[in-house]
């Protein structure tokens, strides 16, 4: 049975001096299927997905309203894709954007209510990456392609802060530069799990 | 306070699955951030002797074989 798009989204722009504003835009954009083409199983493929959809203008003091699918009905998923929202002013000029993720089950969504999606981590999660650290072998001192998450040494994570004979490592203040408390030897492997 | 929804993506540690009878091509459950071995992290695209994985979205591919009773497991978003 074809799935409907079960989010009625709506969005009252008005001005900061407390007028209605009138005449400004939403922009909507379907993010985060990767290289997947992202559908509604057994509906439809979705064939605007991650290009940006106006709506409106807003008219007076009627909101503007969209009607979209739910992030935990589109695959890639359950929930793996998010919305950018964009607030534009009468000139299509973007005043903020935020990311969020509806479920299809929630029916009528005032923007003014709805709980910004930044994930639990504080950032866009496939950023992270189990990637090489560069440094010479043998070394100490190992610099990671982003901010650390963890260093593992062949393989192996290991913990931060630890006095030797633990193998350990400190991080320095610019989060990338990780020294060990001891020495590797040639053919080791220095990795991190970084941003 | 930090909020974890039970009804989004997570970063979680997570068996994979053979495709097929294969022992070099496995599937995880999410989009994968980095393969573990028998417990150990699989540094990517590296060339043999050294033991890797290319990785793709969820898919795995090992560039050995692994033996009965090893695991692959993902650190993955599902």
């Amino acid at each position: 049975m074809p799935t409907a798009p079960g989010v009625t989204l709506t969005a009252n722009l008005a001005s900061i001096i407390g007028e209605t504003e009138g005449g400004g835009y939403l922009r909507i954009t379907l993010c985060g299927s990767g290289p997947v083409i992202p559908v509604v199983a057994g509906t439809c493929v979705l064939e605007d997905a991650t290009i940006p959809q106006y709506v409106g203008p807003q008219v007076g003091s009627t909101p503007i309203q969209a009607i979209l699918f739910g992030n935990d009905v589109i695959t890639p998923g359950p929930n793996t894709t998010f919305y950018e929202i964009a607030v534009l002013d009468s000139n299509k000029d973007v005043i903020q954007a935020g990311l969020y993720q509806f479920l299809n089950s929630a029916g009528a969504v005032d923007l003014s209510s709805a709980t910004p999606y930044i994930g639990p981590y504080g950032f866009y999660l496939p950023l992270l990456a189990y990637l090489a650290c560069s440094g010479a072998f043998p070394g100490t001192v190992y610099v990671a392609p982003g901010p650390v998450i963890a260093i593992a040494y062949n393989g192996e994570l290991l913990p931060r802060g630890l006095a030797f004979p633990i193998l350990s490592y400190t991080l320095a203040p610019d989060q990338v530069t990780a020294t060990l408390n001891f020495n590797t030897e040639a053919g080791d492997q220095v990795d991190a799990l970084c941003i | 306070m930090l909020f974890v929804s039970s009804l989004f993506p997570r970063l979680q540690v997570l068996p994979c699955v053979a495709l097929g009878s294969s022992v070099r091509v496995f599937t995880a459950p999410g989009y994968v951030i980095a393969v573990l071995y028998n417990g150990i992290l699989l540094r990517p695209n590296q060339a043999p002797p050294f033991l890797s994985c290319s990785i793709v979205g969820n898919l795995i591919n090992l560039n050995f074989s692994i033996e009965s009773g090893d695991n692959i497991y993902a650190l993955c978003v599902a």
